[in-house]
């Protein structure tokens, strides 16, 4: 596939931007911008635009009764995967509370991308990674060690139900488990209170039921 | 749940909290819902792209990045994307794009500003100041997802044309987005 120059792509990026390419050059657009930062800052800026002018689409109120039809598709569509139990509520805003965290890391870094990072708040410090599966990405994770200490991750990878249990390393030691959690057609996301063994973490890898590496990141410090 | 900020409120839906599915629902209907007859035009087709919107929503959160943009704009995307699909399979009547175009560009109740506060109005002056036939061009790529090479075709244009118009139009509306950003800064 021909890939395009950085000037071919400076002008397909308004067209990319609004996801107004056909199939073909959108693959051969989406392949140069993965390998060149230049074009992908241009082409955030065109998003920036696009998403803008999905903003500018007027709310209208549904029908009466949405809410009830609505509420009654998710709960005919399987049970999403969470952990269950006494903890879960807990987990739930630890995990609520780390997404959070996350939009303050996006605010404070101002910048757009899947780059490893680290990020003071006033309660701890909140860690994050690129899951990345055969050089791709395909997921963020999360390491927040506040006062309550907790993982949170998110991955898209491959297809088919799975289950995964997340590991933590350090250096390439697995050091503990934080728990095994279900892929929904390959993906799946969960917060869970971590081991309380914060210190020299440096990564985090999924391993399915055969002991295969799914998965890994390593956070920035 | 109604003060919880949206990316909270998503994580909470995801982890299969019914009142915040509720409470997320309540939120961002509107909004979705207004995206499904902007781009269908038809009120049975759009619940069901909202409908199923919602159920995206809560079943791929995951795929939802904090540092790429507001939960609003990311359930919005979706319904559009999924409206351009059903519009593409079922064919309801075309939109008219002029009327789309005025819809988008026209002021209209408070709240859906608060989505938006910061750019909404100047996004909305920007639109409605672009030639006409570049404002129609690029709601036609950017809600109702047509290539330019339909757009020449439905425009009745070459396709350079299309692609002039969509590109121009884009780089007026980025000029008064960032014209905005320098005035607040
Ligand atoms: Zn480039």
């Amino acid at each position: 596939m021909p890939e395009p120059t950085c000037n071919q792509l400076r002008s397909l990026a308004p067209e990319l931007a609004l996801g107004a390419l056909d199939g073909r050059e959108r693959a051969e657009a989406l392949a140069h911008v993965s390998g060149c930062q230049a074009c992908r800052e241009e082409l955030r800026r065109h998003t920036e635009v696009a998403d803008e002018l999905i903003a500018t689409v007027p709310s209208v109120e549904p029908p009466a009764g949405f809410e009830t039809r609505t509420l009654e598709r998710i709960a005919r569509s399987r049970p999403p995967a969470a952990v269950r139990g006494p903890r879960r509520r807990r987990a739930m805003l630890a995990a609520a509370a780390a997404a959070a965290a996350a939009a303050v890391v996006a605010i404070a870094a101002g910048s757009v991308g899947y780059d490893a990072g680290t990020h003071r708040t006033h309660q701890g410090v909140l860690r994050h990674g690129t899951l990345v599966s055969d050089g791709r990405p395909v997921g963020v994770a999360y390491l927040y060690g506040g006062t309550a200490p907790f993982v949170y991750m998110g991955v898209s990878v491959g297809a088919g139900d799975d289950r995964v249990t997340c590991e933590l390393e350090a250096g390439h030691r697995v050091v503990a488990t934080v728990g095994t959690f279900s892929l929904t057609d390959g993906s799946g996301w969960w917060g869970a209170p971590a081991p309380a063994v914060q210190s020299g973490i440096t990564g985090a890898r999924l391993v399915d039921a055969a002991g295969t590496v799914v998965a890994e990141t390593t956070f920035g410090s | 749940m109604d003060t919880l900020p949206d990316e909270s409120l998503l994580v909470a839906m995801a982890r299969g909290d019914d009142e915040a599915t509720v409470a997320f629902i309540r939120r961002f209907q509107g909004r979705v819902f207004g995206v499904a007859v902007a781009v269908l035009g038809d009120s049975g087709l759009a619940e069901d792209v909202a409908q199923q919107t919602f159920e995206r929503a809560w079943r791929h959160g995951a795929t939802f990045d904090p540092r790429r943009g507001s939960v609003g704009t990311w359930v919005a995307t979706i319904a559009r994307n999924l409206a351009i699909d059903v519009s593409r399979t079922r064919r309801p009547q075309p939109v008219d794009p002029s009327e789309l175009l005025l819809l988008c560009s026209s002021r209209h109740n408070p709240e859906d500003q608060a989505m938006s506060v910061a750019t909404g109005e100047r996004m909305r002056v920007a639109l409605k100041a672009l030639p006409a036939e570049q404002g129609r061009a690029v709601v036609l790529a950017g809600l109702v997802g047509m290539t330019a090479s339909e757009i020449a075709a439905a425009e009745g244009i070459p396709l350079g044309t299309a692609k002039t118009r969509i590109r121009t139009a884009m780089s007026r509306l980025r000029l008064a987005l960032e014209s905005e950003r320098s005035t607040r800064a």
